[in-house]
């Protein structure tokens, strides 16, 4: 029996020995499950996210400005998902100030969510970035991803890390999650105050 | 590929899969232990609401109100207070947050990073975010259950596979309250000292008891030599030693681990059978009574 040819790029090890078993059945052709990273710098002052509660008041970043040695580092998260068949999302910022350490942990919601497809959410994802000494960040991350039909968890952990190199600069991250077919987008930016 | 191939490849995986689900059931899920020393600095924490309309309701359930809300169910001892703060405090919130992509978010903050470093987390911001929940796609028991996990991360806890759980690693959304498991560690956690920890080398005389947190259960060494764990609001017994009509000495939770009956002439005549595991306690939980290592492993529970 020949193998059908598949069309996906699939992350998970498990999920590679299962196609190979039984062939690859996609539905639709699916995204890159490497990380794909944007960068830039040279930005000016970093944007103060205006919703809450918690509300910030106290941000003064000072992007483009050359940052002094003793200089307070602000990172700021922005997040967005987007599904199959989009080619991307604005990140929104996470309500109150940017400061020197973030460590949020999220549940993502199932952006793919339909009766075929009924668990609310899908998955959860760890950013933890950290100012460094230059005023730049680095960056860890790991995700856990929902099985958008049975709501349990599948696939290996997906982790990896990178880092901003200085301030007035930021990373873009797309994470792919492969079951549920969607992206999660991170932006993590860098500035300074005194 | 031919199908014995794929099959003994599938065999091979399920064995894998089996061996991992395993070795996770068996995980510790404090955040702690993952590398991030993100606790508080002790069991009472501060607790406030900010919630507004349903979302007030539900955080109050989920933290202080229910049964087998966080407070209630844990070692945790919540105060709830007036405005948002900074110091050993756990702020929760809701809001038109925009499509980030969570539906929730549990966001700590460290004096300077709680990654890999001692416990130096001040205080957390728990937020909901009401651009999707309230879209009408989710229901009351899918928001408290968000609720319920962000606060759990907050009180240091990861996700784990125990089942009915708010901190169950699944997308189901349908389980809004912590179970043993996370009760086990956050026991661990904040040093059990409190109430209802029976530590080694503690003991109950006759006519002593230990209470669950928040009070609903009372372990009782009777005076007719029975050990009985009652839920209070009932009386109701829900375990006994079947030591009944002999003569009360003393009910001791051994250096050793193991947690002994003695008669009045020091002669045991019921044991928990968890020798061999040092510095072990019993703590008294929501319905049920357990003993754990000073490793947080779970030695011997009854109810089981």
């Amino acid at each position: 029996m020949r193998m059908p040819k598949c069309n996906s790029r699939i992350g998970s090890v498990m999920l590679i020995i299962v196609l190979a078993a039984f062939g690859c059945k996609g539905d639709t052709p699916t995204a890159p499950t490497d990380p794909v990273t944007v960068s830039r710098c040279g930005l000016g002052p970093m944007p103060i996210s205006t919703t809450g509660p918690p509300f910030c008041s106290t941000a003064a970043p000072q992007c483009p400005q050359t940052r002094p040695p003793e200089a307070q580092t602000l990172i700021s998260l922005a997040t967005c998902v987007f599904r199959r068949g989009e080619v991307g999302c604005e990140p929104v910022l996470m309500p109150g100030c940017p400061r020197a350490s973030l460590a949020p942990i999220m549940t993502l919601v199932n952006p793919n969510r339909d009766a075929a497809h009924p668990c609310t959410a899908g998955g959860e994802l760890q950013i933890v970035a950290s100012a460094t000494t230059d005023g730049g960040a680095t960056i860890r991350w790991s995700a856990h991803e929902w099985d958008s039909v049975t709501c349990a968890v599948v696939g290996p952990e997906i982790a990896s890390s990178t880092g901003i190199d200085g301030p007035c600069c930021e990373k873009v991250i797309d994470i792919y999650f492969p079951a549920g077919k969607f992206t999660a987008r991170f932006a993590i930016r860098t500035d300074w105050q005194p | 590929m031919n199908l014995k191939y794929r099959m003994i490849v599938l065999a091979a995986l399920f064995a894998l899969t089996f061996a991992i689900g395993i070795t996770q059931l068996s995980a510790n899920n404090s955040l702690n232990d993952l590398g991030y020393n993100c606790a508080l600095d002790d069991s009472a924490i501060a607790w406030y609401n900010g919630g507004t309309g349903e979302y007030a309701d539900i955080y109050q359930g989920e933290a202080i109100s229910d049964g087998d809300s966080w407070n209630n169910y844990t070692v945790l001892d919540l105060t709830q207070v007036g405005s948002s703060g900074s110091n050993d405090q756990v702020n929760s919130y809701d809001g038109y947050y925009g499509f980030t992509g969570w539906l929730g978010i549990a966001d700590p903050f460290p004096q300077n990073s709680c990654v890999y470093g001692p416990a130096q987390v001040v205080y957390w911001n728990t937020q909901l975010n009401r651009s999707y929940l309230d879209s009408g796609s989710y229901s009351l028991t899918n928001k408290q259950h968000v609720a319920c996990q962000e606060l759990g991360h907050a009180f240091s806890l990861a996700h784990q596979y125990t089942p009915d759980t708010c901190m169950r690693d699944t997308g189901a959304l349908d389980a809004p309250h912590p179970n043993a498991h996370d009760a086990q560690v956050l026991g661990c956690t904040y040093n059990p000292g409190a109430s209802y920890i029976l530590l080694h080398d503690q003991w109950l005389a006759p006519d002593q008891s230990v209470y669950s947190s928040g009070g609903y259960y009372r372990l009782l060494y009777q005076l007719d030599g029975n050990l009985v764990l009652y839920r209070v609001s009932d009386g109701q017994p829900v375990w006994a030693s079947g030591t009944v009509g002999t003569t009360p000495g003393v009910v001791s939770m051994q250096s050793d681990g193991n947690f002994v009956i003695y008669d009045a002439n020091s002669t045991p005549v019921w044991a928990s059978n968890t020798a061999g595991k040092p510095r072990s306690y019993l703590m008294v939980q929501q319905g049920r009574v357990a003993i754990y290592s000073a490793g947080c492993a779970e030695l011997w529970a009854k109810p089981q």
